[in-house]
């Protein structure tokens, strides 16, 4: 019984908790379960709020019981979050030793707007120390394991959201995405993940990585999920100045349509090389989906995703080393080797540097939308070119292993942190060894509505996202 | 070989003197050539660059540039 609804989809489940078909007790105590259930095995979790969740889903209940009550589009549907999404006075971690008992006073417009929409907080997820490595890793509070094979990486830095939402933990979660890092743990788990358009969403109250590239963005199993959550969370927020001021589309109802006609751009440098046969196959049969739906696959070369990756790190690094810069003098010891690494170069790097590689954003953008959108409606491609490593693997064993592993992951994401586009990563089959393999459709800006209806009409053609790993 | 240890030279002396962090000389000649590379991505493409360019540029241009989602159906 408690394995049907964790199967449930989000809007599924809020549908059921409306209709009365099922309590958000029930719902609750089914992710819980599922919760505890995969914990010891995935550390997904860094903690795990069961009493106040259930209290909070009894307080749902009670409140559909009540003639004409308001009930939110997440009414009742249990939730969990990368800790570093800020609730006045509660403990957010940001996945680090520094900030182990850290209590913020303020709480992050995102959470008080899933909150207005009537979800339910189950408990904070683990990624990566301080969001800042695209695997999984965690030193401080042991690394995260990928549900459909827990020797194998998450993904990260939201690496507890990919692995519980992948897991049935939870029916979906917010994570952050800087260099990938809310499409890679997607891919790397088997669900959907988004990066928005930079300005899309609201940046208030979560913790930083790099102001001028954090994006928050949601994971979840199907597109129409992240969607409705994409819908609640969007919009004009005037404690974040870079939070764009446009309405927001009604993204579930612009799922229905078609793609007829669609342009689809299938680069032909960059994002295939030294991709796996796994990867290529997946690629090609998720284009043959989407051939069948009426779009067309138009190769299409991409200018200077290369150079894109170089220019998007050089402001993380600049900014992560200032976010960064007084406990790198007065506790180094306390962060991991891979933070430690990922931050160092930034205080080599020269303030004219940084500055012009945030004036050259506007000149590649233009140059992007000139060569590729003026041509093609999205881009297809893999988001990694691998299917997930081990986390041996990706352990790095000295600062020099660092940049090697993280540019092999981040090299098909980062481009587009750096142009500000959306971008969808979408479940697109398995490897021989049973690990997911994904696809990411980039967009204009703003152009999320187009890329939900996409992969919606993608998965009601496919059943990726329905198989869920054995645990 | 001279060059690469001028540069890790440098890096740690602009460590220690400028930010109060202390580096071994194998990590400053990986940072050398982290940085080098970084700088050299920036210093190709920033000829491109007008007088009056700044950062906020970007979000004005995201702004104008959005599709809100619409292709042809």
């Amino acid at each position: 019984m408690s394995d049907d609804i964790v199967n449930l989809s989000l809007t599924e489940v809020a549908a059921a908790i409306r209709r009365g078909k099922l309590s958000s007790v029930e719902a609750t105590r089914a992710c819980l379960a599922r919760a505890e259930r995969v914990q010891p095995k995935l550390n997904c979790f860094i903690s795990l709020e069961a009493e106040a969740a259930l209290r909070a889903a009894r307080k749902a209940d009670r409140m559909l019981k009540k003639r004409g009550a308001r009930l939110g589009p997440l009414h009742g549907v249990p939730l969990a979050h990368k800790d570093m999404y800020y609730r006045a006075g509660q403990i957010s971690t940001g996945g680090s030793k520094i900030l182990c008992d850290y209590r913020p006073t303020v709480t992050a417009t995102v959470v008080e707007r899933l909150e207005r929409a009537g979800a339910i907080w189950l408990g904070s997820l683990n990624m990566a120390e301080f969001a800042a490595n695209p695997t999984g890793h965690n030193d401080h509070w042991g690394h995260c394991r990928n549900p459909w094979n827990p020797l194998h990486m998450t993904g990260g830095s939201s690496s507890g959201s990919g692995s519980a939402v992948g897991a049935r933990a939870c029916f979906g979660s917010l994570g952050s995405d800087t260099g990938g890092s809310v499409r890679l743990p997607a891919a790397a788990c088997g669900v959907i993940g988004l990066k928005p358009t930079y300005g899309l969403i609201s940046r208030y109250g979560i913790m930083p990585r790099s102001w001028s590239q954090d994006t928050v963005g949601p994971l979840t199993r199907t597109a129409q999920d992240c969607a409705r959550i994409t819908r609640i969370i969007a919009g004009a927020d005037p404690l974040d100045p870079t939070c764009a001021t446009r309405p927001v589309p009604n993204y579930e109802k612009e799922l229905s349509g078609s793609v007829r006609g669609l342009r689809i751009g299938v680069p032909s440098n960059h994002y295939y090389e030294g991709a796996t046969d796994d990867v290529r196959r997946c690629m090609e049969a998720s284009l043959e989906v989407f051939r069948s739906l009426g779009a067309r696959a138009v190769e299409i070369t991409v200018p200077d995703p290369a150079r894109l990756f170089l220019l998007s790190n050089t402001i993380s690094i600049s900014e992560a080393s200032t976010i960064h810069h007084r406990w790198m003098r007065e506790r180094p010891q306390d962060y991991s080797l891979y933070v430690r690494t990922r931050i160092e170069p930034g205080y080599q790097i020269p303030v004219t540097a940084y500055l012009e590689a945030l004036n050259l954003r506007a000149h590649f953008l233009e140059e992007f939308m000139r060569s590729v959108y003026s041509k093609v409606d999205v881009l297809h491609a893999p988001v990694m070119i691998i299917p997930p490593p081990t986390i041996a693997e990706t352990e790095p064993r000295a600062s020099g292993d660092v940049s090697g592993i993280v540019g092999r992951i981040t090299r098909n994401t980062r481009p587009t942190n750096y142009l500000g586009l959306p971008a969808l990563s979408v479940p697109a089959g398995f490897s021989r060894d049973g690990l997911p393999i994904a696809f990411q459709l980039m967009g204009a800006p703003f152009s999320e509505a187009l890329l939900f209806r996409a992969a919606h009409l993608y998965q009601q053609e496919t059943e990726w996202h329905v198989r869920a790993p054995d645990l | 070989m001279d060059e690469e240890k001028a540069a890790a030279r440098m890096v740690r002396a602009q460590a220690a003197l400028l930010h109060g962090l202390d580096f071994d000389e194998a990590r400053c000649v990986e940072l050398a050539h982290d940085v080098e590379r970084h700088v050299t991505a920036i210093a190709t493409a920033s000829p491109s660059l007008d007088f009056n360019d700044e950062p906020a540029r970007f979000a004005a241009l995201l702004a104008t540039s959005a599709r809100d989602g619409k292709a042809r159906r």
